[in-house]
Parts: structure tokens; C-alpha cells; sequence
């Protein structure tokens, strides 16, 4: 963009042209340099008289598309130095026509003096209004006043000169206070608040929950049975699909298949509607301060209470297979919390991103559809530690895909089947699944406030 | 102390917006924009906002539309958390606007009433003592065992309302409640609102019905493109507002 329009003002190639990219590369790289910038404009000027308002568009580029703010200001400031000496009218216009993100706190006060210096009081009284600097804008606007009163002056002034100083004194009166600034939130911090919330708004929680699980099975006529139904019918089907398909036999297959849809309908739940948490709820968090956290857990709760309530489905296979439960069924709320914390950890990031891209959700829900088949979801672990798979690919699976080691968790919890992989990879399991949390934690203590605006 | 007589207090209070009605809502139409020119990327929604509102005082906002006058609100509300300057907010707040707020369409009134309240930061033993003056207040007193998707938008509101003054909250922001209901339930709402301040409630009230705010306020702040155009005594930001 700069380039374009470049040519028309600077001729392409020619002297001036080639120095201005210097000397923007200089402000880029190296603003300390600043006798090198000073030598360099003085060259521009010499080759080029009418060089502004391509340095104009320079620093417009600078803005905009670059977006470096202090290339912008040094090359302003500079600019304006060079034309201050050579050319005072050539200076106001470049001044007035310039952006004015390009004027720092340092060339603010330049060009009051130069407003000041061409006798342009009014304006040099507008400037220091900008002016950060509170002793020098007092003594500085003394001096305007004394010399503007001892001129003649219009009633125009006069209003404004009465109108700046009150202003003046009410900004000095506030800017003395000590102002707290808003505290921002550490990393460890960020890891807390989560389950902070959770505990703060336990009552709360629980009410949503119940909500949620009326709403769901109130208006139906089976009601709950409709918990069961699901997971019941899928799980046929995927035993048909399994018996066309595989050539190994497992007597548990039938549980196996069940226990694993039922804890993945949970964990792809809560992912999707984690992830539409802040969209859906837009109209309360527009009007409650709540914790932005409160729907992620909302959700999660309604999954792992659903969750619970279908596992009952599983009861009369446990009762044909004549299985005893052992101590080995706290396994399956274990698991299942692991599940809906990873699935609240991705949520806690995704929720945030979705707000502004709105088509995130799309892509986490082809992510679950896709995850479906490369988890143990219809099939068991042990089909694939037993299956083709080589041991070093089986290794870096193990370690991506935690929830493969959860989801045979929750099903030795019932059928007492060992797990044939080495004690270290659940360690690694809840390693992955601690670092997840905490980036998504801290992503969210960090973005939450600038998604809600999306909303 | 003066968080004791000022409960709500901004100094310089700035809160940009991201340019996303522009529409690149999607990867695909930021993708698109990173061939054409950028342009502006935030806008300034609150520019530089000192406020100090007395306890138990009634204070008006007016402005245009856009003006910043429901974002000036939230960020009271503790919604938006300001990008600059320092905000500081004693007591308990609850923010009140036009449509229902955290209702659950297929549940009835009365579970509304708990789930709303608790929103708002109400005990359980606290929702089920006022339960029966809510609904009273509220005038539903046959609708509220239905399911409220079956209210008509007034009966919505006037819930809302009921819910949020039987809170008792030491700050009470209110956005547009006023143009919803019929005339004796803005009779009755406007007497509880008065009823509250005297019992030191402070409330700050957004509102395009000028007649009601000279009813009701103490203050009128005139908000224009994020600034605090003039805050002084209601008779002459009303006659400055309807000049313009």
C-alpha cells in the first residue's frame, strides 16, 4: 500500500524514494540512532523538497498495517524537526495532516511550540490539554494566559482560556489520588479459579444442574428412561458394525461398547456446549457479574450427572455376565472426573476463542466426530495393544490420547480386565492432562474479559 | 470513608470495543481481511468516565443512542472490566435490564424466581421468605405456576423487576425497565424504586422516557460518544437533551 502510493509523490527509484525507505527501516530497527535518522532526513530534503506527504503515508503504513506505533512517532517526530527549521508552513500542514497516533507525548509538546512560537495561542491552549506533563502545562499556561491577555483578545478566548483552566484544576484534582490499577492475574492464580468458583457457587451450581436435568426430562413421556434408551441402541449398533468387522472375540465386548459410548456422549457434551458456554449464555453474562467459569461447570455437572444416571444401563449386562462389583468401581468415578476435567479444560479455552471466531464450535465438533474412531470408544484398548499397531507408535498414541487410558479405566471398574500398558503412562496421562488445564486456565484468567465484549 | 458515601466511584474510566460488527465474526472473513487494508480495530466505547454517585442518590443517564450509556451501566454492574482507570464499587449490585434475565423458558415462574435470584446473589432461605411479596409484587399471581415461555413481554419484565428489587440491593442499576409494563405497574415500580432510596439504595437509572426521570432523579448525567457531556441538576441536562 505504501508503495502505490509512494509514486505518486516520491518518482520510483529516484533518490528521495530509496532514502525515505532508509530512513523508515532506521525508525523500525534502530530509533536510537537518532544523529544517523536527523543526517538522513537532512539528505531527503535535499534531493526532494516535496517529500511530506510521502512520508506521510510512510507513517500511515507504519500504523495501520504494521502497526508499530513507536517507528510511527520517531519518524513523526524526526519529520517534523527537519521541516520546523526549513519551513514553518510546510510543518503545520504536515502536522495537520499526519495521523494523529504518530504524535507521542514528546512531539506533542513540540508542536505546541511551534504553536506557541507563531503566536497561535488558542491552539497552543487545545495542545496542552493533551499534555501529561501537570507542572510544565501549569507554568506553560500562564505564560499563554499573560501574553494572551496582554494582546487583544476575542470573547471566544477568553470562554475557552476560563473553560481550560477548570478543566486543568479538575484533572489535577483527580490525577492526585492514589489510582488503584487493575490487578492482573498471575499464572498460579489462574489455576485456582476455577475451583474456587466451583466452591463459592456451589448452591448456585447444584440449582442450574437441577435445572438442566428437569428441563431435559421433564417434558418427555418416558422421562428418564430416555437416559437409557440411547446408549442402549447405539450400543447394538456398534455390536452389529463389531461382529461384521472384527475377527477377535472378547466375552465383555457388549459392556465394553457401553461404557464407553455412555462416558464419550459426556465427554463430546460437555466439549461442544463448553465451548458455546459464553455464546449461548450471553444474554446473563450481559446483565450479572458472574464467574465466566459458572457455565463451563454448569455443563459439566449436568454431564457427569447424566453420565451417572445412564451407567445404570449397564446393570443388566453386569447381572448376565454375573459380575460382582469390587473395589475397583471407584475406578469409574475416577475416571470419569479425569474425562469432564479434560473436557473442561479444552471448554475454558475453546469458549473464549468462539466469542470471536464463531466458527470454532464447527471445528470442535468435527474434532469429537474424528476422535470417536481414534479412541477406544466401540473397541478396547487392548485390541490395539494386541492389534497391528507397532510399539513405538503405540507409545506416542498412549501419551497424545489420555482419554484412551481413562475411558479402559472406567471399564476395569466393572469388568476387572488388567490394562496391559506400564504404570508410567499414568503418570504421563495426568501429566498431559495438568499441563492442558493449566494453559487453558491461564488463557482463560487472561482473555475472558476481551471475549464477553464479543459477545 | 468516601467508599462509604460514594458507593460507586470511576476515575477515568476507558473501555474499548473490538470493531466485530464490522463482521469478521469467522476464521474465513479474517482470513479474507488480511488482504485488504486494516482499518480501525477497536473503538472507544468509554473515554476517560469520572463518576461519583452519593449514596442513596437517584441519578439519570441520558444520550443517544450509542452514547455509552448501557456500557457505562455494566461497567458499574461489574460486567466489563475497564481497560484503564480504576473503578470502585461498595456494596452489593444488581443490574436490571429491559428483558428477563437467566430466565429458563420451559421452567414456570415461581422455579425462575429461585434460579434468577440466585443469579443475582440471593440465599436460598432469603428467596423462599420474600417468595410470596415477589409474586405479589409482580402482580402474576395465577401465571406464575406456568411455564414462562407462555408470558407476554410485560409480565416478563415485571417479574424481572420484582425479582431484582426484593433483592434488596445496596446498588440498583436500571436499563430501560421503564418502557415496558402497563401504566400502574410503572406507578408501582417507580414508588418501590423511591421507597428503596430512602432506605439508602442508590440507583442509577437509563432512560429515553424524559418525564420519568424527572420524576424520579436527583442527578442527570448527559453522556455523549463515551464522554460525560455535563452532569448537573436534571433541569438542565433534560433542557439541553431536548434542545438538541
Amino acid at each position: 500500500m505504501g508503495g502505490r502510493n509512494q509514486q505518486r509523490f516520491a518518482s520510483k527509484g529516484s533518490l528521495a524514494q530509496k532514502l525515505i525507505k532508509r530512513v523508515v527501516k532506521l525508525s523500525i530497527y534502530s530509533p536510537e540512532k537518532e544523529k544517523e535518522i536527523t543526517e538522513t532526513f537532512e539528505k531527503i530534503y535535499e534531493s526532494d523538497q516535496n517529500v511530506s506527504q510521502s512520508l506521510i503515508y510512510s507513517i500511515e503504513d507504519l500504523i495501520y498495517s504494521k502497526q508499530n506505533m513507536i517507528a510511527a512517532q520517531v519518524l513523526f517526530k524526526h519529520t517534523m524537526d527537519l521541516l520546523r527549521t526549513k519551513n514553518i508552513e510546510k510543518c503545520l500542514d504536515f502536522i495537520y495532516s499526519c495521523a494523529p497516533e504518530a504524535i507521542s507525548q514528546e512531539s506533542l509538546k513540540v508542536v505546541m511550540e511551534i504553536h506557541f512560537d507563531e503566536k497561535h495561542y488558542l491552539a497552543s491552549l487545545i495542545l496542552l490539554d493533551g499534555i501529561e506533563q501537570e507542572d510544565w502545562v501549569v507554568e506553560k499556561r500562564k505564560e499563554i494566559s499573560t501574553l494572551m491577555r496582554a494582546g487583544k483578545i476575542g470573547k471566544i478566548e477568553l470562554i475557552y482560556e476560563s473553560l481550560a483552566s477548570l478543566l486543568l484544576t479538575k484533572k489535577l484534582k483527580t490525577k492526585t489520588d492514589s489510582r488503584p490499577q487493575r490487578k492482573s492475574i498471575g499464572f498460579f492464580q489462574s489455576l485456582v479459579q476455577t475451583p474456587i468458583v466451583a466452591w463459592k457457587f456451589r448452591n448456585q451450581l447444584s440449582r442450574m444442574i437441577r435445572r438442566d436435568l428437569n428441563v431435559k426430562y421433564q417434558k418427555s413421556i418416558l422421562g428418564w428412561v430416555w437416559g437409557i434408551v440411547e446408549p442402549l441402541a447405539l450400543t447394538i449398533t456398534f455390536l452389529f458394525l463389531f461382529d461384521i468387522l472384527s475377527t477377535t472375540t472378547s466375552r465383555y465386548m457388549p459392556l465394553n461398547i457401553m461404557i464407553g459410548i455412555i462416558i464419550w456422549s459426556g465427554f463430546g457434551h460437555v466439549m461442544l456446549r463448553g465451548t458455546r458456554s459464553l455464546e449461548t449464555n450471553a444474554a446473563i453474562l450481559q446483565r450479572v457479574a458472574l464467574p465466566r467459569q459458572i457455565f463451563i461447570l454448569n455443563i459439566a455437572g449436568t454431564s457427569v450427572a447424566t453420565v451417572s444416571l445412564n451407567i445404570l444401563a449397564i446393570i443388566p449386562l453386569l447381572l448376565y455376565y454375573q459380575i460382582m462389583p469390587t473395589w475397583k468401581i471407584i475406578l469409574f468415578p475416577v475416571a470419569l472426573g479425569l474425562v469432564t476435567l479434560y473436557a473442561v479444560s479444552v471448554s475454558l479455552f475453546t469458549s473464549t476463542v468462539q466469542t470471536k471466531w464463531r466458527d470454532v464450535n464447527h471445528f470442535v465438533s468435527v474434532a469429537i466426530r474424528i476422535g470417536f474412531y481414534f479412541t477406544p470408544v466401540f473397541f478396547t484398548l487392548e485390541m490395539l495393544i494386541n492389534g497391528r499397531i507397532p510399539p513405538e507408535f503405540l507409545t506416542a498414541y498412549l501419551i497424545l490420547n489420555p482419554i484412551a487410558i481413562y475411558l479402559s479405566l472406567a471399564r476395569t471398574a466393572f469388568t476387572n480386565e488388567p490394562i496391559d500398558i506400564g504404570a508410567e503412562f499414568y503418570w504421563i496421562s495426568l501429566v498431559h492432562l495438568l499441563i492442558l488445564y493449566s494453559i487453558s486456565a491461564y488463557w482463560f484468567s487472561k482473555n475472558e474479559n476481551t471475549a464477553v465484549k464479543y459477545l | 470513608m468516601t467508599v462509604e458515601k460514594y458507593p460507586i466511584i470511576l476515575d477515568d474510566v476507558v473501555l474499548d470495543f473490538p470493531f466485530h460488527n464490522a463482521g469478521k465474526t469467522t476464521i474465513q472473513r479474517q482470513f479474507l481481511s488480511l488482504f485488504k487494508p486494516q482499518n480501525k480495530k477497536w473503538f472507544r466505547a468509554l473515554s476517560g468516565i469520572d463518576l461519583k454517585v452519593k449514596k442513596g442518590s437517584v441519578v439519570g443517564m441520558i444520550g443517544d443512542n450509542g452514547a455509552g450509556k448501557s456500557t457505562l451501566l455494566r461497567v458499574i454492574g461489574g460486567i466489563y472490566k475497564p481497560d484503564r482507570g480504576s473503578i470502585r464499587v461498595h456494596g452489593k449490585v444488581v443490574l436490571l435490564a429491559s428483558l428477563g434475565l437467566g430466565f429458563s423458558n420451559d421452567l414456570p415462574g415461581r422455579d425462575n424466581i429461585y434460579l434468577t435470584g440466585g443469579l443475582i446473589g440471593m440465599s436460598e432461605a432469603e428467596i423462599t421468605a420474600k417468595e410470596k411479596d415477589i409474586i405479589e409484587f409482580s402482580g402474576l399471581s395465577d401465571f406464575i405456576d406456568v411455564p414462562i415461555r407462555t408470558y407476554s413481554s410485560g409480565m416478563r419484565a415485571r417479574l424481572g423487576f420484582s425479582i431484582a428489587c426484593h433483592s434488596q440491593p445496596d446498588i440498583l442499576l436500571l436499563d430501560e425497565v421503564f418502557s415496558v409494563g402497563d401504566y400502574e405497574f410503572r406507578r408501582k415500580s417507580k414508588e418501590k424504586i423511591l421507597q428503596m432510596v430512602k432506605g439508602d439504595t442508590t440507583v442509577v437509572v437509563v432512560s429515553h422516557n424524559i418525564q420519568t426521570l424527572e420524576d424520579i432523579c436527583d442527578k442527570i448525567i448527559y453522556l455523549e460518544n463515551g464522554k460525560i457531556l455535563m452532569s448537573t441538576s436534571k433541569k438542565y441536562a433534560i433542557e439541553l437533551y431536548q434542545r438538541k
